[in-house]
C-alpha cells in the first residue's frame, strides 16, 4: 500500500486508495481492511438464516449436514441456508460526464468504480453472481452475472475502462435494464443522480415491481455538497458546456439548499420504494460504505421473499 | 498654453472605459469546470471593491495613452513663447482707390484719414498702391524699410497727398489680385520669417465692374483683407452715358441729335432730371427716370452750325459723372468717279441718279466727280470707286486696267453692246455681247443673296426683285471665273463680278436709267449703291468716344494733336495712350486713317455707386479680417473669429506639438502591450519560480547555518 495515513480502525482513506492503479487491488485492500476491523465470520454464507431441509445427495458439502437431525432420525438432511439461494447481483455504474468531476485529486467516476469493484469483490467472495452494467445516457457495457473463476477479473477490467461519457440520463438505461427481464436479484446503482427525479422514481418503481432488490449509492464530491469555492468565476457544466457567472459568496446558500432538497427527495423516493439509499461523499473511506451496505443487507435479509429451486454455484 | 480644438478634450471621458473594464474584468477571467449546473443560478456581477495591484500599472498606461491621444487631437499650442519681433509684425499693403467715384464730396478726406491711421505704426512693413483700372505704386516696401522709423509715416503722407482721384473707373478685383501678387513678391524677396500679412483696402467699394479678375486667381493662404470703406452722405447717384451709334448706312433721318442714356440708382429718392448743353444753348430736356431704371433721351436741339461739346445732367447729387462730351461722328470720305458722257442734271442719264443716291450720311461722305470718257489728266488712284457708263477710249481703258489691277473697284454699266468691247481685252475672254430681244419687259428672276453686295436683301421683305422691269438689256457670256450675282428670267446673267488683279470689276448688263429699266426708280437702288460704296470704300469703324482709363477704347496708333480742346495748354504731338488722358474733354487725335476728334468720358460703370457686398468677396475665397465699424455688423463678427483663428492656426502650424504628443502616445501603447504580455503569462511559472527561489533560499540558509556551525565547531 502506498504510504499514507491510515485512519483509526485501519480504514484506508480514499485519496491514498486512489493512488493504487489496479482496481482489483483496491478492492482487496478495502475488503481486507474491513475484515480486519470486524470479526471475521466463519460462516461462509452471507445470510445464515435457515430456510429448509433437503435430502442429502452424494456429493453435497458435508459441512451443511444437519447433525442433530441425523442424530435424532438417522436421516441425512442438508440445511439449506439463504445463502445457498442464487443471489444475482448487478452493479449499475454511471459513467456519464458529470461523474468526471472531482475536486480531491480523483474523480467521482474513479470513486464510484472503486466502490463498485469493492462490492463486486465482496459479493463474489460470498459466492454471489455479480454482473456489471455501465451506462451514461444508454447502456454502455453489460457483463452478465456469474460467479465463475475469471469473471471477477472481467468485471474489474470493465470497471477500469474509462468512458468518454455523455450526458446523464438515468431513465433510458434503467428502462433497458427493466426490459432485459433479468431474473430477480440485487441491483446496485452507483451514480451521482444529477438528473430529473420523476423519471428516476418511475424507473425505480418499475424495477421494484419486477421484484428486484435495489440499493442506491449516491456518489458526490464534497465540493458539490458544500460549494467550497470562493472566487466568482464562470462555472462550466461538464455535460452541456454551458457557462454561467456565479459568485459563490452569494450563491452558496441557495446551492446547498437545493442540493439538500435533491438528496432528500431521493431519500424519500427510496424509502417509499423500500430501497436502500446511501449517500457517499468521495472523501469518505470506501470501507465505511461497504460496511453500511453489509449492515443493511443483513437487516433486510429477513424481509426478502426468495424462492429458489436449487443452488447454483 | 491654449488649444485649437478644445472640444476634443471631451474625448478624455473615454478614459472611464478601461477603468470600468478593469473593475469588471475579474468576472470574465476564470472558468471553473463543474459537474452540473442544475443547482446553480447565475449571479449578478459585482464590482471588485479594489483592483488587484498587478493590474494597476496596466490600467494607468492605458488611461495615459487615451489622455495623450485626446490632447494630440485638441492640438495645443504655446502662445507667448513666440516673441513677435518688429519684422514679424507683418506686412501691410494699402490699396487706395483713386477712381472717379472717389471724387464725390467728402470721400477723399475720409480715405486720407483712414490712411493716416494705417500708416501710423512704423513697426510694420507698409506699401501703398493707388488703383483705378490699373495699379500705380506710390510707396514700395523697400522705400518704407529704407527710411528710419521716425520718417516713415511722414513719407507715406507726402506721397499720398501728391495724388487725387481721377476720372477713371475702378477695378477692385484686379487691384486685389495685383496686391496679393505684390505681397508674395515681397515675401520671396525679403527672406525673413513670414509674419502676418494683410491688405488694407481704402475704397468706396463701388462695384460697377465686378470682381472678375479675382475669379481666376486663388487667394493666398494666410493673407487677410481689411476693408476701410468710405461712404458718402448721399449714397445714390444718377449717371449719363452715350448710346452707342449703330453703323447705319441709311441716310439719317432729319433728327441728327445724339441720344444719351440717363440711369438712376435703385435706392434713389429723386426722379426728375434735366439734360442740357453745357454752354447753355438750346432748351433743357426734362427726363423722368424711375429708381433702378434707365431712360434714353435725345440731346436738346441746337441751332445748326454751332456744334456743342458736352451735355450736363442736373438733378443728381454727385457731379463726377454728370458731364458727357459728345462728338459728331466724322463721316468717312469716299471719292467716287463717274465716267460717262451724260451730264449730271440729265434725268435720262446714269449720273443723275447716281448723284442723287450718293447723299452723305453719318458714316459716309461720298464725293462724286463726273468726267468724260476721254483721257484723264489726273490719276484714278485717289478714287475708291469708279463707275463706267459707256465705252472708254483706249487710253482711258488702259488707265482703268491699271487702276483695277492695282486694287481698285470698277462698276461697268453697259448701255449698249459695244460698251463691252474693252472688257474683252481686260478679261481676256470673248464676251460676245449683243442686244437682247425683250418681249415687253424682262425681270430679274434669280438673285444670289450670298454675295456681299446682295446680302442686305436676303431678308424676304427686301428680296423681291421682280418689281423691277427691265426694258432693254444685253446678253453676253461671262468668263468662267466670273461670279454671277443675278439672272434674268430667261436665264441670261444680269450682273456678274470678276476679280482682276487685286481689284474687281462688277458688270451690269442693263443700265439703271429709265430707258433701260426701273432700277434707279426702285427702292433697291440706293441700298445697292450704298453697299457697293461701302465695299469699295473699305470703311473701318472710327471710334469717337474714349473711356478714361480703358486702353481698348482708344484708336490704334493714336497721337494727340491737341486737347482737351477747351483747355489752353494743349500737349503737342507726343504719342499718347489712353492712360495719358486723365481728364474729361474733347481731344484731337491723329491716327492712320486721319485726324479724329474723340470725346473722353468717365466709364459709365463708375456711375453705379452701390458698394460691393462683402459676401461676394468672401465667396471668392478672400478672407476678410477686421472690417470697419461702418460696414455690416455681421462682417465684424465674421472677421473677428477669422482673424483670431488665422493667427492661432498659424502659430499652431509652426509649433506642431501634436506630433510629439502622438509619438508619446504611441510609445505608451507599445509599453502597455509589453506589460500586458508580461501579466498574461501563466501563474504556474511564477509559483514554480517562487518555490524554486524559496528552496534556493532555504538551501542557502542551511548552508549558511552549516558553515556557521562548522565554524563554531572549529572554533570550539
Amino acid at each position: 500500500m502506498a504510504g499514507g495515513p491510515v485512519r483509526a480502525g485501519g480504514l484506508v482513506d480514499p485519496a491514498s486508495l486512489m493512488r493504487i492503479a489496479s482496481m482489483e487491488l483496491r478492492a482487496k485492500v478495502v475488503v481486507d481492511g474491513l475484515y480486519r476491523g470486524i470479526h471475521r465470520s466463519s460462516r461462509h454464507g452471507f445470510s445464515t438464516e435457515f430456510t429448509e431441509y433437503r435430502q442429502y445427495v452424494d456429493g453435497d458439502d458435508l459441512r451443511h449436514l444437519d447433525w442433530r437431525v441425523l442424530a435424532r432420525s438417522d436421516r441425512h438432511y442438508i440445511k439449506k441456508f439463504e445463502d445457498e439461494t442464487s443471489l444475482r447481483c448487478h452493479l449499475l455504474v454511471d459513467h456519464s460526464r458529470s461523474m468526471g468531476y472531482g475536486s480531491l485529486g480523483y474523480t467521482k467516476a474513479d470513486y464510484a468504480a472503486t466502490l463498485a469493484a469493492t462490492l463486486a469483490q465482496f459479493l463474489f467472495a460470498q459466492g454471489d453472481a455479480v454482473g456489471l452494467v455501465t451506462f451514461d445516457d444508454h447502456v454502455d457495457q453489460l457483463i452478465p452475472a456469474r460467479n465463475r473463476h475469471g469473471h471477477l477479473r472481467r468485471i474489474m477490467h470493465g470497471l477500469e475502462k474509462q468512458s468518454a461519457g455523455a450526458a446523464t440520463d438515468l431513465g433510458a438505461p434503467l428502462q433497458h435494464i427493466a426490459e432485459m427481464q433479468m431474473r430477480r436479484g440485487l441491483l446496485v446503482l452507483v451514480s451521482d443522480l444529477f438528473a430529473p427525479l420523476d423519471t428516476l422514481s418511475k424507473r425505480l418503481s418499475h424495477l421494484r415491481a419486477s421484484g428486484h432488490d435495489l440499493v442506491i449509492f449516491q456518489v458526490f464530491d464534497p465540493a458539490e455538497r458544500d460549494f467550497t469555492f470562493d472566487a466568482p468565476a464562470l462555472f462550466e457544466d461538464s455535460e452541456s458546456k454551458q457557462k454561467i457567472y456565479v459568485d459563490p459568496a452569494t450563491a452558496r446558500a441557495e446551492y446547498c439548499r437545493r442540493f439538500r432538497e435533491h438528496s432528500e427527495a431521493i431519500r424519500t423516493i427510496a424509502s417509499q420504494l423500500t430501497v436502500d439509499f446511501h449517500p457517499v461523499p468521495t472523501d469518505r473511506p470506501l470501507a465505511e460504505a461497504l460496511f453500511e451496505f453489509m449492515n443493511d443487507r443483513q437487516r433486510r435479509g429477513r424481509v426478502i421473499q426468495r424462492r429458489s429451486s436449487g443452488a447454483q454455484r | 498654453m491654449s488649444v485649437l480644438f478644445p472640444l476634443f478634450f471631451a474625448a478624455v471621458a473615454a478614459v472611464i472605459a478601461p477603468i470600468l473594464l478593469h473593475l469588471l474584468r475579474q468576472r470574465a477571467r476564470n472558468v471553473q469546470p463543474f459537474s452540473s449546473l442544475m443547482f446553480l443560478r447565475p449571479s449578478p456581477p459585482r464590482m471588485q471593491p479594489k483592483t488587484r495591484v498587478e493590474n494597476l500599472p496596466l490600467l494607468l498606461l492605458r488611461c495615459l495613452a487615451l489622455i495623450l491621444l485626446a490632447i494630440a487631437f485638441a492640438r495645443p499650442l504655446w502662445q507667448g513663447m513666440d516673441v513677435i519681433t518688429a519684422e514679424q509684425k507683418g506686412r501691410t499693403l494699402v490699396l487706395l482707390d483713386v477712381s472717379a467715384s472717389m471724387s464725390r464730396s467728402g470721400l477723399w478726406d475720409q480715405a486720407l484719414a483712414h490712411l493716416d491711421q494705417v500708416v501710423s505704426d512704423p513697426e510694420q512693413r507698409v506699401a501703398i498702391v493707388a488703383f483705378d483700372r490699373t495699379l500705380r505704386p506710390l510707396l514700395g516696401f523697400e522705400d518704407w524699410a529704407g527710411q528710419p522709423p521716425s520718417a516713415r509715416t511722414e513719407l507715406a503722407r507726402t506721397r499720398v497727398r501728391s495724388i487725387t482721384p481721377g476720372s477713371a473707373g475702378s477695378d477692385i478685383g484686379l487691384a486685389l489680385a495685383g496686391a496679393a501678387d505684390l505681397i508674395s513678391d515681397d515675401e520671396t524677396a525679403v527672406a525673413q520669417a513670414q509674419g502676418i500679412k494683410r491688405i488694407v483696402l481704402i475704397s468706396d467699394l463701388q462695384g460697377g465692374r465686378g470682381l472678375d479678375a479675382l475669379r481666376s486667381a486663388t487667394w493666398p493662404q494666410g493673407l487677410g483683407l481689411s476693408i476701410r470703406q468710405v461712404t458718402s452722405a448721399q449714397p445714390t447717384n444718377a449717371g449719363l452715358s452715350l448710346v452707342t451709334v449703330e453703323t447705319g448706312l441709311m441716310p439719317e433721318a432729319d433728327d441728327k441729335r445724339q441720344r444719351v442714356r440717363v440711369s438712376n440708382d435703385a435706392a434713389s429718392k429723386t426722379q426728375a432730371f434735366t439734360v442740357a448743353w453745357s454752354d447753355g444753348v438750346g432748351s433743357a430736356e426734362n427726363v423722368s427716370v424711375p429708381p433702378g431704371s434707365t431712360r434714353v433721351v435725345r440731346a436738346p436741339t441746337r441751332p445748326a452750325g454751332k456744334p456743342g461739346s458736352a451735355v450736363i445732367l442736373r438733378g443728381d447729387d454727385h457731379a463726377f459723372d454728370n458731364t458727357l462730351y459728345l462728338t459728331d461722328a466724322a463721316p468717312a470720305e469716299v471719292p467716287v468717279l463717274y465716267l460717262g458722257n451724260d451730264a449730271a442734271d440729265d434725268p435720262t442719264g446714269l449720273s443723275y441718279f447716281l448723284k442723287h443716291a450718293l447723299q452723305p450720311t453719318r458714316m459716309l461722305a461720298p464725293r462724286l466727280s463726273i468726267n468724260g470718257l476721254g483721257n484723264q489728266a489726273e490719276a484714278l488712284n485717289r478714287f475708291r470707286w469708279v463707275v463706267v457708263g459707256g465705252a472708254p477710249s483706249a487710253a482711258m481703258a488702259e488707265q482703268l486696267t491699271a487702276y483695277v489691277t492695282g486694287g481698285g473697284a470698277i462698276t461697268v454699266v453697259l448701255r449698249q453692246a459695244s460698251d463691252a468691247a474693252w472688257l474683252e481685252k481686260l478679261f481676256g475672254h470673248a464676251l460676245r455681247a449683243e442686244e437682247a430681244r425683250v418681249k415687253g419687259f424682262a425681270l430679274i428672276g434669280r438673285v444670289d443673296f450670298a454675295h456681299p453686295l446682295l446680302r442686305p436683301f436676303e431678308v424676304a421683305r427686301f428680296g423681291d426683285f421682280t418689281k423691277i422691269h427691265v426694258w432693254h438689256h444685253r446678253t453676253l457670256t461671262p468668263p468662267p471665273t466670273a461670279q454671277v450675282l443675278a439672272w434674268y428670267d430667261d436665264g441670261q446673267p444680269a450682273w456678274f463680278e470678276l476679280p482682276v488683279g487685286t481689284g474687281r470689276v462688277l458688270v451690269m448688263t442693263s443700265g439703271w436709267h429709265p430707258a433701260d429699266s426701273q432700277l434707279a426708280l426702285s427702292t433697291k437702288f440706293v441700298p445697292l449703291i450704298y453697299t457697293e460704296l461701302q465695299r469699295s470704300g473699305r470703311i473701318t469703324p472710327r471710334p469717337t468716344q474714349v473711356i478714361i482709363g480703358d486702353a481698348t477704347s482708344m484708336p490704334a496708333g493714336a497721337q494727340t494733336i491737341g486737347g482737351p480742346l477747351a483747355s489752353a495748354d494743349a500737349p503737342t504731338s507726343a504719342s499718347i495712350t489712353a492712360q495719358s488722358i486723365a481728364q474729361q474733354g474733347l481731344y484731337r487725335v491723329q491716327t492712320a486713317a486721319g485726324a479724329l476728334v474723340v470725346a473722353a468720358n468717365v466709364d459709365p460703370l463708375e456711375s453705379q455707386t452701390t458698394p460691393l457686398a462683402l459676401e461676394t468677396l468672401e465667396a471668392l475665397g478672400v478672407s476678410i479680417t477686421d472690417a470697419d465699424a461702418a460696414t455690416a455688423a455681421a462682417a465684424a463678427a465674421l472677421a473677428r473669429t477669422s482673424e483670431r483663428t488665422l493667427k492661432v492656426a498659424e502659430l499652431e502650424a509652426r509649433q506642431k506639438s501634436w506630433r510629439w504628443i502622438l509619438a508619446a502616445a504611441f510609445v505608451v501603447l507599445v509599453s502597455e502591450t509589453i506589460v500586458a504580455g508580461l501579466f498574461s503569462r501563466p501563474k504556474a511559472d511564477k509559483t514554480a519560480s517562487s518555490t524554486a527561489e524559496g528552496a534556493e533560499g532555504a538551501e542557502g540558509a542551511e548552508s549558511a547555518k552549516g558553515a556557521e556551525s562548522a565554524a563554531t565547531g572549529a572554533a570550539s
